[in-house]
C-alpha cells in the first residue's frame, strides 16, 4: 500500500506547486514575467546566491516618475551585464490588486524588455526596506548592487543614467575582494 | 512631558546622525531634534516651529501635489488635522519639492480641503534640516521639538486596507503622556525633489 501512496503524494504535492506558481506568475512576452509577490526568504536567497556573478537590485514603480525616466537605463545596462557577469532584480513597488496589470501595461510599452519583475507586497514594504538598507527611507527609484560574495557596494538614491549605472558596476566589477 | 522650555535658547543642541554612506550616494541627516524654522504659507503668512511650541504636539508632514502616493493622504490628512487640531495638535504641511510652485500648491490644498497651513520650504532647507527624502513623510514633535515620531501615516495607500495607523497611534501615545511604541516607520514614496537633485 505504502508502494502505491508515496508516488501518489508526490505527484499531488507538484500539482499543487504548479498551481500555485501559475496563480503567482504573469508572462509578459520575451522571457519576461511578474511574479506577483516576493518574501524576504526569497530575497534573501537571490541575493546569497551569487554563483561568482555580482547582482544589480533596482526598486521602482510606474506612478514613480525618475523611475520611468531611468527604466530606459536600467534596461540598456542590464541587457549588457546580465547572465555574463551580474544578475539583475527588478522590485516593483505598484500598491493595490491590478498593480500586476500596471506593470504588464508599463512593461509592454517599454517593449517588453524580457526580464522577471518581483512585485513587493504593501505590507511588506519595511521587511523589505530594512532588508535591502536599514538607512534607506524608502524612496524611490533606488539601486543597490551587491558583489560577488552577496555584500552591497553601491546604494543609488534617485533617478540615474546609463554612464552612473555603468561606473558603479565596473567599480564593483574591477574591485578585488 | 510637554513642559514649557523656559525661555532658554532651545534650538542649540541639534544634533546630528550621520548615516552611513556606501558608494554613489549621500543618504539624508536624521536629526533627533528640530532646530526652530521660518516659511511662509502659500498666502505669504510666516510660520515659525517656535509659533507652536505651546502645542501638545507638532504634526509635520512633508507633502507633494504631483506625487500619487502623497496624493492618495489627501483626505486621510483633513481627517487626521480635523480629529487632533481639537486636541492642541499642531498639523503643518511642508513641500519641498523644488518644481512644484507656490501657486500650485495652493490651488492643490483648495481643491482638496487643506485647513492646515502648507508651508513653500523653498530650496529645500527645512527638508534637508529633517532629513526628509520623500512624500508623504511624517515627524511629530513634542513642545521641545525632539522628534517623537518619524515615517509614514498608515501601512497601506488604499484606505480600505489599512491594518496599523501608525501616526495616529503616535499621537494618541503622546497625548496620553505614554513613550511612542513604534518611533520610527518606513514607506514607499516619491523622492523630494531638491534644488541639486
Amino acid at each position: 500500500m505504502k508502494y502505491f501512496l508515496i508516488p501518489l503524494l508526490i505527484i499531488f504535492q507538484f500539482c499543487c506547486r504548479q498551481q500555485e506558481s501559475n496563480n503567482a506568475e504573469k508572462s509578459t512576452g520575451k522571457n519576461g514575467k511578474i511574479i506577483k509577490s516576493i518574501n524576504d526568504d526569497e530575497l534573501k536567497r537571490i541575493i546569497n546566491n551569487r554563483n561568482g556573478k555580482i547582482l544589480l537590485v533596482n526598486v521602482w514603480a510606474t506612478w514613480c516618475k525618475p523611475c520611468v525616466k531611468e527604466f530606459p537605463d536600467i534596461v540598456k545596462i542590464t541587457g549588457e551585464y546580465e547572465n555574463k557577469k551580474m544578475d539583475f532584480l527588478s522590485l516593483n513597488v505598484d500598491f493595490g490588486k491590478h498593480a500586476d496589470s500596471l506593470v504588464a501595461d508599463f512593461l509592454s510599452r517599454q517593449n517588453n524588455p524580457g526580464f522577471m519583475v518581483y512585485i513587493v507586497p504593501e505590507k511588506k514594504t519595511e521587511q523589505v526596506i530594512e532588508l535591502l538598507n536599514k538607512n534607506w527611507d524608502g524612496s524611490i527609484p533606488a539601486t543597490f548592487i551587491y558583489d560577488s560574495t552577496g555584500e552591497q557596494k553601491s546604494f543609488l538614491l534617485g533617478s540615474q543614467d546609463y554612464i552612473a549605472f555603468k561606473k558603479s558596476i565596473e567599480n564593483i566589477l574591477n574591485r578585488k575582494i | 512631558m510637554f513642559r514649557r522650555p523656559a525661555g532658554l535658547a532651545i534650538f542649540i543642541f541639534a544634533f546630528l546622525i550621520s548615516v552611513n554612506n556606501l558608494n554613489g550616494t549621500n543618504l539624508p541627516i536624521r536629526t533627533k531634534k528640530a532646530e526652530n524654522f521660518s516659511l511662509k504659507d502659500f498666502n505669504g503668512k510666516v510660520h515659525s516651529l517656535s509659533d507652536y511650541k505651546n502645542s501638545k504636539a507638532i504634526v509635520l508632514m512633508f507633502i507633494a501635489t504631483q506625487c500619487p502616493v502623497s496624493n492618495a493622504y489627501n483626505s486621510r490628512m483633513v481627517d487626521l488635522y480635523n480629529e487632533y487640531s481639537k486636541k492642541n495638535v499642531a498639523v503643518i504641511g511642508i513641500n519641498s519639492n523644488k518644481q512644484e510652485s507656490t501657486e500650485e500648491i495652493k490651488d492643490h490644498a483648495n481643491k482638496y480641503g487643506f485647513k492646515f497651513p502648507v508651508l513653500k520650504d523653498v530650496n529645500n532647507v527645512v527638508a534637508d534640516k529633517f532629513g526628509a527624502g520623500h512624500t508623504p513623510e511624517i515627524f511629530v514633535l513634542n513642545s521641545n521639538f525632539e522628534i517623537l515620531y518619524h515615517g509614514r501615516i498608515d501601512d497601506s495607500r488604499d484606505e480600505s486596507e489599512v491594518e496599523t495607523r501608525d501616526l495616529a497611534k503616535a499621537l494618541n501615545e503622546i497625548l496620553s503622556g505614554k513613550p511612542v511604541s513604534n518611533p520610527e516607520t518606513k514607506a514607499f514614496g516619491c523622492t523630494i525633489k531638491r534644488i541639486n537633485g
